[in-house]
Formats: structure tokens, C-alpha cells, sequence
């Protein structure tokens, strides 16, 4: 058999990472080619010419040395070498590859190989390649692989380097391959055997899920889509369902085979994947937890025995399993989002080693909404829980604010007045989105509509309590709205996304407000709003004008601000925004 | 005599289903021109749909209730009134009852009541349009959604109706079933009205 041009071109290239030296790589073969016993330091062989008076020559030993598994869709090529000893002029090692027992022929004579149980655990366990990814050299017969010399003429201490791959360029299949080198001199006599087993298997994570450890700072949130298809237009996680769940580890065939990434996170905030695989979904916690991340492997056959297996996470430490389990939990190590609320998104990086050799290392996009906690609605049933829209929006809005409440709020005010893009409605003071029912105490933000700006872009007071409302409490901060009456005219106040401080927002017959909607986390003790800027010098009433944002101004300074002439108080001041 | 009159009123009913007076209608056809697509509420706010200009752009929003009585519509005029905070005014001509501003209309008709809410512009075309277009067949109310368990999720069904499930959760990828319960399930029918199962 003549190995292919390709191959050879291969492994030569691979001796250029140069030998083994001062490594006597008999010791530590294992294989049963290296039982000689003879003495390894020859010291030249029988060169004097003088007959049958000297000692005879000793015999010569070969070893191979190398990892003991490989994963051929993502290792990369690892590093092998020869170690001989006493080998005459002239003689060269051939390597041969002989799949696992039971695939052609391949009578590797090792002990893993050897015991029976490579052969068939391996290749069934492990996701199965293409049948004819496993088929070596010439052998023309998919399924049914055949020992391939992968190269001949080499030095009896040669490096040379193996990633898995067939002459053709193609993984092999799972099991156990050998490596077999046989010394052999320049009449084809074979001189000295060496043989390493490497358990080919391919490696990956199939399943990830967020949370779920029970621990007090590993609380998931729910995260809900609302532009769901089907029965409902709301879809939520149920804080329980995985993150990916991929199927396979690898796809394609032959040469094409190659390993399937976890997917990059769920882009679309509104609507759900409509299919459970192949997808990779965002998810929350508190911004003080702790997630843990359990994460389902495909199973490593017999390779899980041929070697001692670990796995690392940057920047989470390993909790529970290990990759021969096929299941591991990793916790991160540091609070999720140490600084306040916030996204924290990016790649995290998973190792696994197998005897300390890396090898592969797969990319866990992942996306979490660092909240100050659970969502703080009177219900805690869908639709009143974490929108994923929602959550995405104001978090990247407010990054960077401490993880304190009202320092939520504050920032939640600055972000609604001046980045959300809303105009008061300076005709009526109608609600676009907001609305009540059974009376003020049963407000209602149609927070569908809110996300899509479905109705337009302006707003009341009631649309924007209830978004303030709508948002803190999907972010964890409990946060009621107030309605102040009734029927007062003005200081001077600068609507939402107007220019300009007046006292008449309706015109010069519109001077007052039949009632107005505010924000509190304190029965009105203190007032949130977005939908007006104050006043806040002494006289605000009159130019001119100190724009005072209304966060977390005592509710009577409010009112003194707020209200020229009338009587006005806060009632229904406990009501909290139900979202639909 | 009477079962004759029945009988005229019913035909009359049949070839003319639109009507403009007070009492038990039907409802309002949910698809309208000039709105944008609707959003179910709940049973006791009705639906919702935003008021689109000739370029499609939103210019304001509609909501309208098809209660069982004429109680409850007047008690939903009197929720719609509350989120106004420009005074309104009454206004004759447009239904039973009407309360306008300068860009809001609220009105009732019967058991309907519904509001306009515009940028600019007058509401009253718009409010004209929708009680225009109230009828009064078909009068029976839709059935509540039934539920049925097949393969440990569970499933509502209301034929010629549109579901909107509250609660519960469906695995991902699964469109119609509920692994956990639902607090709610509404059926709606094409001309506003719901019906409610709570399993």
C-alpha cells in the first residue's frame, strides 16, 4: 500500500516541528513493542568486524509517544514522536494507522484496543460520523476502514504530528485508532514494533441551561417575548428553559464534517425562536448573583477511561461534574454584574483537556440582563414579568447607574424624558397607551403597543407613569403610581419632549390638569415623573426657569411646584401598573 | 302577533345588520379601514388597534369595549374618561353618550362604548366610522374556549374564534400547547367580544 502524496506531505511537514530529545521514549510507550528488555545504550552496535568473539549486537527498540485522544473537528494536529535505540544503518520506521477493532482488520494489539471494548463503545456512543469518514486510504469500502500506511522511511526518532484526519483529508471515526510504527531494515525485515492508542471522539457541549442550582444568589428571571406566534402572543422561559440545545456535535460529511457552534444569542427581542434547537437564548438574574450554568456533553465513549478529563470556564469555577459524566455546572465566580444593573454579554471560552492537552475549546455566546431582581408586579404570572424588550432597552439605557432603587429610578426618568423619544400630548393630555380600569386604582399599560410605538409617540402622564412603572418593576425596583387631583392649574412645567416651560400645556385655555399621574415608591412620601421637568427655583410660577427633574422630590415640594392654584393630593397612591 | 314581529325584526336584522341605536348589539366589526392591527386587552378593556394615516404611519389609537350590558359599557365610558387630562365636554349626536376634547372622543352606543384618540385632527370622523359600522347579528355571544390534554400539554380550542391565552406555559417551539396551566383563556369573536375560560 502506498500512502497518499497528500499525507505524506503532511507528516513530513509535521517532522519539521523537530524530535524528541533526551527523552528515552522506550519507558513510557505502554505498547507491547517495547517488552525487550535489552539494554538502550548500545553504544554503537557491532562495527569492529571481529567475528563471532564479540558480544552480540543488541537488538534494537522503537518507541511511540503521543496524547492519548483527539478530537479531529477540533483539536488541531497534536504532536507524536519516535524514540529508537540501537537501530542499525540503514533502517526506517513505517507508520500505519489500524482503526478501532471491528472497523477492517485493525488488530491493534493494545490493551484498550485489544479488550473488545473500544471498538464497539466508542464508535457507538460518540455521535456518529458519516460512514465513510471513518474509511482510510484505498480501501473503497465506506464503513469499513482498513489499517493505511501513513508513511514510510522515516527515522527511527522522527516528531511527526496527527489531527485526526485520513489521508484523504477526512475525520476518522470514533473509537480507538492505533498508530503503529514497525522498524524495519532494508530488506524489509522487521527489526522493532511501537504502537500508541488514540481515541478519536468528537467533543461538545449539546445542552446549556442558566440557573437552576436552587442557591439563593442563582435566582433566574423569567424572560418573556411578547410577539410570540400561536395561542398567545406572550411566550416566556419559565426561568427554566435551556439557553441551546444543539442535538449534534458535528454535521457534513467526509471532509465537510465540521463541528456545530453554539449559536450566537437570540437577536429578535420581541419574538420567540419558534424551534427548541439550534437557537441560543438570553437570560437574567439579579445583578448580585451568582449563575450557574449547567452544561449537557456528548458522551466520550471509552475515550472518557483513556485519559483523566477536566474542563475550565473563564471566569466561572466548575461546581459540579465532570465531562465523563456527560454533565457538568459551572458557577460564575464573580457576582454576575458587580457594578449595578446592566447587560452583560459576550463569549465565554470552554476548555476541555484530556491529561492536561487541550483539546477544544468551544464558544458559549451568551447575553444576561443583570437586573436589581425579581419583577415587582402584584402579579407574578405572565405578562407582569421581565419583557425581554424591555429589559434590553432600559438596561443599556441606564448603564452604569448603582444598584441602589431610587438610583434606578432616577436614571429610569432621565431615560424616559430624554432618550425615549416621547412628545406630550399638548391637545387633549390623552393616554395612548395607559388606561384604567374599574378607576384609577386599575391602570394598564399596553406595553405591546408602548415597545412598538403602535400608537405613536405621544404620551400623558398616565402613559408615562405606567412606563415607568412598567419598567422598574420588570426590572426589580417596586415602584406605584399616584393620581393627583383634581382639576388645578399650573406653575410653569416642561413637558416631555417639548421645548419650552409653560403653564398653559393645552394653550391659553388649557392652563390645568383635570388630574395627573406620578410615580412613587413611599405612598407619595417621594415622586418620580417622567412626563414634566419643574420649576425648581423660588418663585415656579415665572420666569426664570431652573429645569428641576422630578427624581425623588418629596412629594409635597411636588405639589408646591407643581400646582398654581387649586387643591390637589394624592390618592390611589399604592397602585402599581399591570402590563398587557 | 308577536312571534310575527319577531320574525320581520330578525329578517330586518339579517338584511340590514348595521345599526345606530341604542341597546344589546352585536358589536363592531374588528377589522376597520384606516386602522392599523388590533390587540386584545382583556375582556373588560376590550381591544385596541392604532389609527394609521394614508402613509400607514400611527396618528393616534382607537380602543372599543362590546360589553354584555349597557351598564358595563357606560362603566368602561367612565374608566376612558379618566386617563383625559384636558377637561372634556358632551358632545350630542355620536351614540347614547359623548365626551370629547379637542383630539379625544369617547362615546357609547348601547352595550359598545369606544374612544378616539388622535395626535391632531378631529376624532369624529374616525367615531363616526366605528359606530356606523356597529351591528346587531350575530347575536349570540361566542362560546368559551374548551380545553382538551393530549400528550401531557393542554390545548383550547374556540372555532371561529381568536384566542389570547394569559399565564401558563408552552415549551418553546410549541405554538398551541400548555405544559402549565393558563390563568385565562378569551375567545374572541370578529366583532369584539370575548368569552373567558379559566381552567
Amino acid at each position: 500500500m502506498t500512502p497518499p502524496l497528500s499525507l505524506l506531505s503532511l507528516l513530513f511537514l509535521g517532522c519539521t516541528h523537530g524530535k524528541v530529545q533526551g527523552h528515552d521514549t522506550s519507558a513510557d510507550s505502554g505498547s507491547p513493542g517495547d517488552d525487550s528488555g535489552n539494554p538502550t545504550d548500545g553504544g554503537g552496535g557491532p562495527t569492529d568486524g571481529g567475528g563471532d568473539t564479540g558480544p552480540p549486537p543488541p537488538d534494537p527498540t522503537l518507541a511511540l509517544t503521543g496524547p492519548a485522544v483527539i478530537d479531529p473537528l477540533r483539536t488541531g494536529a497534536l504532536d507524536f514522536s519516535l524514540a529508537g535505540t540501537d537501530v542499525p544503518a540503514g533502517a526506517t520506521v513505517t507508520l500505519t494507522l489500524v482503526p478501532p477493532s471491528g472497523g477492517g482488520g485493525g488488530d491493534s494489539g493494545s490493551g484498550d484496543s485489544g479488550s473488545g471494548d473500544s471498538g464497539s463503545g466508542d464508535s457507538g456512543s460518540a455521535p456518529s460520523p458519516s460512514p465513510d469518514s471513518g474509511t482510510s486510504g484505498d480501501s473503497g469500502s465506506p464503513g469499513d476502514p482498513v489499517p493505511v500506511v501513513l508513511a514510510s522511511g522515516l527515522s527511527a526518532d522522527a516528531a511527526f504530528t496527527w489531527d485526526g484526519h485520513d489521508p484523504d483529508g477526512r475525520p476518522v471515526m470514533d473509537g480507538a485508532w492505533s498508530l503503529q510504527a514497525a522498524l524495519v531494515d532494508d530488506t524489509g525485515t522487521s527489526l522493532a514494533q511501537a504502537e500508541q492508542v488514540v481515541h478519536v471522539v468528537r467533543t461538545g457541549v449539546v445542552m446549556g441551561r442558566f440557573g437552576g442550582s436552587g442557591a439563593e444568589d442563582d435566582q433566574r428571571i423569567a424572560l418573556l417575548w411578547y410577539r410570540a406566534s400561536g395561542a398567545s402572543g406572550y411566550w416566556d422561559d419559565g426561568a427554566t428553559e435551556p439557553a441551546f440545545r444543539l442535538g449534534h456535535v458535528s454535521e457534513g460529511v467526509g471532509a465537510l464534517e465540521a463541528p456545530i457552534e453554539i449559536p450566537a444569542v437570540w437577536a429578535d427581542l420581541a419574538s420567540p425562536p419558534t424551534t427548541p434547537t439550534g437557537v441560543n437564548l438570553p437570560a437574567a438574574f439579579a445583578w448580585d448573583d451568582h449563575p450557574t450554568l449547567s452544561l449537557s456533553f456528548a458522551a466520550l465513549g471509552d475515550a472518557a477511561k483513556a485519559a483523566t478529563w477536566t474542563a475550565e470556564l473563564d471566569g466561572w469555577d466548575l461546581v459540579e461534574g465532570d465531562p465523563t459524566s456527560g454533565h457538568l455546572v459551572f458557577r460564575k465566580t464573580a457576582a454576575l454584574a458587580p457594578d449595578g444593573p446592566r447587560v452583560v454579554e459576550g463569549d465565554l471560552s470552554l476548555h476541555l483537556l484530556a491529561d492536561g492537552l487541550l483539546i477544544g475549546t468551544q464558544t458559549i455566546p451568551t447575553r444576561l440582563y443583570a437586573t436589581m431582581g425579581a419583577p415587582t408586579f402584584a402579579s407574578s404570572s405572565s405578562p407582569n414579568l421581565l419583557w425581554t424588550a424591555a429589559a434590553d432597552g432600559a438596561l443599556r439605557g441606564i448603564e452604569g447607574v448603582a444598584p441602589e432603587d431610587s438610583a434606578v429610578l432616577d436614571a429610569l426618568v432621565t431615560w424616559v424624558y430624554d432618550e425615549a423619544g416621547l412628545r406630550y400630548d399638548t391637545r387633549s393630555g390623552a393616554s395612548f397607551y395607559a388606561s384604567y380600569s374599574g378607576g384609577w386604582g386599575g391602570g394598564r399599560l399596553n406595553m405591546r403597543g408602548f415597545l412598538d410605538r403602535a400608537n405613536g409617540t405621544i404620551v400623558n402622564c398616565s402613559d408615562c407613569a405606567g412606563i415607568m412603572g412598567a419598567f422598574a418593576n420588570m426590572l426589580g425596583v417596586p415602584l406605584d403610581y399616584a393620581i393627583i387631583l383634581s382639576n388645578f392649574s399650573l406653575n410653569e412645567i416642561k413637558a416631555i419632549g417639548v421645548d419650552s416651560f409653560t403653564s398653559c400645556p393645552f394653550g391659553p385655555s388649557g392652563c390645568g390638569f383635570s388630574y395627573h399621574a406620578v410615580t412613587t415608591d413611599d405612598l407619595s412620601s417621594h415622586i418620580w415623573d417622567a412626563t414634566l421637568n419643574l420649576d425648581g427655583d423660588e418663585d415656579p410660577g415665572a420666569e426664570p426657569w431652573d429645569e428641576l427633574r422630578v427624581q425623588q422630590i418629596t412629594g409635597d415640594e411636588y405639589l408646591e411646584r407643581l400646582v398654581r392654584s387649586g387643591t390637589a393630593g394624592y390618592y390611589y397612591d399604592d397602585s402599581r401598573i399591570q402590563v398587557q | 302577533m308577536d312571534l310575527l314581529a319577531s320574525l320581520l325584526l330578525t329578517s330586518l336584522m339579517l338584511l340590514c345588520p348595521a345599526a345606530h341605536a341604542a341597546g344589546i348589539h352585536a358589536g363592531i366589526p374588528v377589522q376597520q379601514p384606516g386602522l392599523g392591527p388590533l390587540s386584545h386587552l382583556s375582556p373588560e378593556q376590550g381591544w385596541t388597534a392604532p389609527v394609521l394615516d394614508a402613509n400607514g404611519q400611527p396618528v393616534g389609537v382607537v380602543r372599543v369595549y362590546v360589553g354584555p350590558t349597557e351598564a358595563a359599557a357606560a362603566a368602561w365610558l367612565g374608566d376612558a374618561r379618566l386617563a383625559v387630562q384636558a377637561p372634556l365636554q358632551p358632545l350630542s349626536g355620536l351614540g347614547d353618550s359623548a365626551l370629547a376634547a379637542s383630539t379625544v372622543l369617547l362615546s357609547r352606543d348601547g352595550n359598545v362604548a369606544l374612544s378616539v384618540t388622535l395626535g391632531e385632527g378631529d376624532p369624529t370622523v374616525q367615531a363616526r366610522a366605528l359606530l356606523a359600522s356597529i351591528v346587531d347579528a350575530p347575536a349570540a355571544w361566542p362560546q368559551a374556549p374548551r380545553m382538551r390534554q393530549q400528550d401531557g400539554l393542554w390545548f383550547f380550542e374556540a372555532p371561529g374564534a381568536s384566542l389570547e391565552v394569559q399565564g401558563g406555559h408552552r415549551p418553546l417551539g410549541e405554538p398551541w400547547g400548555y405544559s402549565v396551566l393558563p390563568e385565562q383563556v378569551v375567545a374572541w369573536d370578529a366583532w369584539g367580544r370575548a368569552s373567558v375560560l379559566r381552567p
